[in-house]
């Protein structure tokens, strides 16, 4: 349950770096349209996440199955 | 441009410079061949796997930014404008696909001894043909990296130097370079070269980019222009390209974070810790890496309005030449982004025929083979590392018309179709290899048959239907394939999902 938090939440952000919401071009901020400055914010959202789950969820996703202890339990 | 003849954008003396940094790399390849611990493949391709902090990270920044990032990518964005954008957030969900397998492969990797992705798939699936698939999908992904970067450092080399040197020389000639140094030290070798190759080409991105902002006035103020040369880059995305955005990550993510170059420097950190702040770091770099080269891009079409195809790949180059002309006092800032583009991608390059090499003998000769002396296995490697470089030099030779960008989208499409069997199967007790291998087998075919299909023209066949990459069609197909299957086949009893086969 713990992994799905941990590449659910970075992966739900990262879907929404797409500017979906915008139709014009959202004005004008320092040359970039407004939909470009949005999908800029988001994706440095989406790395301050990853980098924090890195940090945070790093133990939890080294885990996994030992799947050579399942065959020599089985051989 | 490329075939005059004259003093070129460096000049005898920046040639110069670059000879002695070749030197400076051949040098560094000797101190890795002399700091080998013994004659193992483990030592050779993983550097004992005792990379530190910062080498780990440089070595990551230097491998996974290129000559296409500083030429492919600044052309795209003068081609597309805006929506390429989508470059910035891909690279960092590039580190993104990192935390869902990285951490698992780093401990599988000490643990268990891989020294190449066919190992994790060997040891995880137990099925030869899964393994040889999944391999040759890298070593054809890595192929197709290395000629887009050979291809950069010609163009660059017949540039800089007035035609001087051609592109078939400097081709020829640099390739030389890196797969002597290579040859010699291995991945220590590639990685040492990396921390100074991956330092020049930050410090040049950031002060190259800060130097062509202020010559335009910055985007600020080249914003009105911008809009006034092309006004289609400020509409918001149509429903069709916001599709194709979010493919794109998709493709991005599934695909460069399989390269093979890439996860061998995941199973060579020292420890956790150094590979977990590394990432921690990598994130981040887009910001000051690939951002800057994109509005570098976006700037070129105010100053230097209707450049065509693999023209607009010169951005870049055409900009730097135009900032000579206006003040040469500034040619060392020339000599130091040249610098970049060559470190960048030399590193990228040097990275990718070490892992082809790590494949070819790991995954298929030695099975194959049967050999077991290492010292054996790494001359075969060595050669085998020699004549490949001839062939994708050869090849660069042939293909150079091609558009850059064209070219990396082929090998994303191939390498993608690797994610299932790592990033699933890592977590997934219950993944078989059956549906593993007819999943990766189906789509890359599928990948495949729409991409050249489109390209011979076919009217009924896209290479990207309704907005979404052929390769990620092919990746959901194989996913549904691999994940469908080995619950249909989910074995009654603990511990018996490996293949049959």
């Amino acid at each position: 349950m713990k992994k799905l938090w941990i590449y659910g939440i970075p992966g739900l952000v990262l879907a929404l770096t797409v500017p979906w919401a915008f139709t014009g071009d959202g004005g004008r901020w320092w040359g970039f349209p407004g939909w470009a400055v949005y999908s800029l914010g988001a994706s440095v959202i989406y790395a301050v996440i990853v980098s924090w789950m890195l940090g945070r969820g790093w133990e939890a996703s080294a885990e996994g199955p030992d799947w050579w202890k399942d065959e020599d339990g089985a051989s | 441009m490329g075939g005059e003849k004259g003093e070129g954008l460096l000049g005898t003396g920046g040639l110069l410079c670059l000879l002695g940094y070749l030197a400076l790399m051949l040098t560094l390849g000797w101190a890795g061949y002399r700091a080998r611990r013994e004659h193992s493949l483990a030592d050779f391709y993983l550097g004992g796997r005792g990379l530190g902090l910062a080498v780990l990270f440089l070595t990551l920044y230097a491998t996974q930014y290129s000559g296409n990032t500083l030429l492919g990518f600044v052309g795209q964005a003068y081609r597309n404008g805006f929506t390429f954008l989508v470059s910035v957030t891909f690279m960092m969900a590039v580190v993104g696909a990192y935390l869902v397998y990285a951490p698992r492969l780093h401990r599988l990797a000490h643990q268990r001894g891989y020294i190449t992705m066919g190992d994790y798939v060997q040891d995880r699936f137990g099925d030869r043909r899964l393994t040889v698939l999944a391999s040759l999908l890298g070593v054809a992904a890595l192929a197709n990296y290395v000629l887009t970067n050979l291809k950069v450092l010609g163009e660059l080399t017949e540039m800089i130097s007035g035609g001087r040197i051609s592109y078939t020389w400097g081709v020829i000639l640099l390739a030389a370079v890196m797969v002597v140094y290579e040859a010699a030290g291995g991945m220590r070798a590639v990685a040492w070269t990396d921390v100074a190759q991956g330092l020049v080409l930050l410090v040049g991105v950031v002060v190259i980019f800060a130097a062509l902002q202020t010559l335009s006035g910055g985007m600020g103020a080249a914003g009105e222009l911008i809009a006034e040369q092309r006004p289609d880059f400020y509409p918001a995305p149509s429903a069709s390209q916001k599709t194709t955005w979010l493919s794109t990550l998709v493709l991005v993510f599934a695909g460069i974070s399989m390269y093979p170059h890439a996860i061998q420097r995941i199973y060579a950190a020292r420890d956790a810790r150094v590979l977990r702040r590394s990432l921690q770091l990598m994130v981040f770099m887009p910001l000051f890496t690939t951002l800057l080269m994109v509005t570098l891009g976006i700037l070129g079409t105010a100053r230097l309005p209707a450049l065509d195809g693999s023209e607009s790949d010169r951005v870049t180059l055409l900009l730097l030449e135009d900032l000579v002309e206006n003040s040469p006092g500034l040619r060392w800032m020339v000599l130091l982004f040249v610098g970049a583009i060559v470190a960048g991608t030399m590193s990228t390059v040097d990275s990718s025929m070490l892992a082809i090499s790590s494949q070819l003998t790991r995954d298929v000769y030695q099975p194959w083979s049967k050999v077991t002396d290492e010292r054996r296995l790494s001359a075969w490697a060595k050669v085998s590392s020699v004549v490949l470089t001839a062939v994708v030099v050869g090849l660069t030779l042939i293909l150079r018309e091609r558009n850059i960008w064209a070219l990396i989208e082929i090998k994303l499409e191939l390498l993608c179709q690797v994610a299932p069997a790592v990033l699933v199967g890592l977590h997934w007790r219950n993944m078989r290899s059956g549906p593993v291998l007819a999943g990766m087998f189906v789509g890359t075919l599928l990948a495949l048959t729409l991409m050249m299909g489109a390209w011979q023209g076919l009217a009924w066949v896209s290479d990207k239907p309704l907005g979404v990459h052929a390769g990620v069609w092919g990746l959901g197909v194989n996913l549904a394939i691999a994940v469908g299957g080995s619950l249909w086949l989910r074995p009654g009893r603990a511990g018996a999902f490996r293949a049959e086969g």
